[in-house]
């Protein structure tokens, strides 16, 4: 279990952001432009995936994203340190309801413009991982 | 107009013979009979009705193959302006437009799923319309959708040089760019008779 403080110093955890069949390029190996972009509430789901084995990662997409979202079968992810997203002048909120790893990407901008600009930021640092 | 209306002539006519076919030289892109089978299909069946999309969609098809210097390419055939029939190309060839048009289709269809922000037909109207105003010399961009509901066209080049524009419902583009020497831009602009030309360069500069 990772620490709910994830801006305290010297703590940097990788976040995983699970992606569908239009997030991500096999050729190129890169997270698409959109990834991290939030829905309507200005919330962008992740995992603090820290100290978890690769199926211990891919469980939670299959039973807690997966089942969320009604989209099937979880085909990749985007891991990210969490420095990239705090560099990015964007909060992380722990929102345990879902799962005890769930974390919230807040402090999105109003402007859908300048949150595609942060968006394209965060996919450039974001690692894919393929199932 | 005379060497249009000759064309037609020679459609019509030629089309219904054997030799066309083959001397043609589609054979190996299309078999004879699924070819010849479409054809007279597309002469036979009545039309039903036209969305309002797909008459913007058609009407820039045309304006593009009916241009005589206007060439069909796509991946295997190039078959030159001169020695095709214009109204058999413009039913048949495939474009980026029709593959465009198609992918957003499809993507409406998936993003129903998507409890969040499902893509409303306005925004698929307005991607459409989007598609069809990009200039033929920029690539074909990806396709997704945005969670809010919008729809995304993105081009990705080298190095993580990256344009995205995203459309909605009312016909604004919002629009990022991140390129390789360190430069970023961000930006809106509203959908109108031609693409603006901050996004053609954004696209240009991306796919360099």
């Amino acid at each position: 279990m990772v620490s709910a403080d994830y801006t305290a110093v010297g703590q940097n955890p990788t976040l995983a952001r699970f992606i569908d069949k239009r997030h991500f390029s096999i050729q190129k190996l890169v997270v698409k432009p959109g990834s991290f972009l939030p829905p309507l509430d200005l919330k962008t789901s992740a995992f603090a995936i820290d100290g978890l084995a690769e199926d211990q990662v891919w469980w939670i997409a299959d039973n807690i994203v997966a089942k969320e979202s009604q989209k099937g079968t979880i085909p990749a992810r985007g891991d990210i340190l969490t420095i990239a997203i705090l560099e990015a002048r964007l909060n992380i909120e722990p929102d345990t309801e879902i799962h005890p790893r769930h974390v919230n990407i807040c402090g999105w901008p109003e402007e859908k413009e300048q949150r595609k600009a942060i968006d394209l930021e965060l996919c450039a640092a974001a690692i894919l991982r393929l199932r | 107009m005379p060497e249009i209306a000759e064309r037609d002539e020679f459609c019509q006519v030629e089309v219904a013979s054997e030799d066309w076919f083959t001397s043609a030289g589609v054979m190996p892109f299309w078999t004879e009979k699924n070819f010849r089978r479409m054809l007279e299909g597309m002469w036979e069946r009545p039309q039903p009705k036209a969305k309002p999309h797909v008459i913007v969609v058609d009407r820039a098809l045309e304006d593009r193959l009916l241009e005589s210097s206007q060439d069909v390419l796509c991946p295997g055939l190039h078959i030159s302006a001169t020695d095709w029939p214009i109204r058999t190309a413009k039913i048949v060839a495939p474009s980026r437009i029709d593959w465009l048009t198609s992918e957003i289709l499809e993507l409406s269809r998936e993003s129903a799923l998507n409890v969040a922000g499902p893509i409303d037909e306005d925004t698929q109207r307005a991607a459409i319309r989007f598609a069809t105003l990009l200039p033929s010399s920029v690539p074909v961009p990806e396709i997704a959708a945005d969670p809010d509901g919008e729809v995304s066209f993105d081009w990705i080049g080298n190095s993580y040089n990256v344009f995205s524009v995203s459309v909605d419902r009312n016909g604004r583009l919002a629009y990022a760019g991140r390129f390789s020497e360190g430069r970023r831009v961000n930006g809106v602009e509203q959908l109108s008779a031609v693409c603006p030309p901050e996004i053609v360069l954004g696209i240009e500069k991306a796919a360099n």
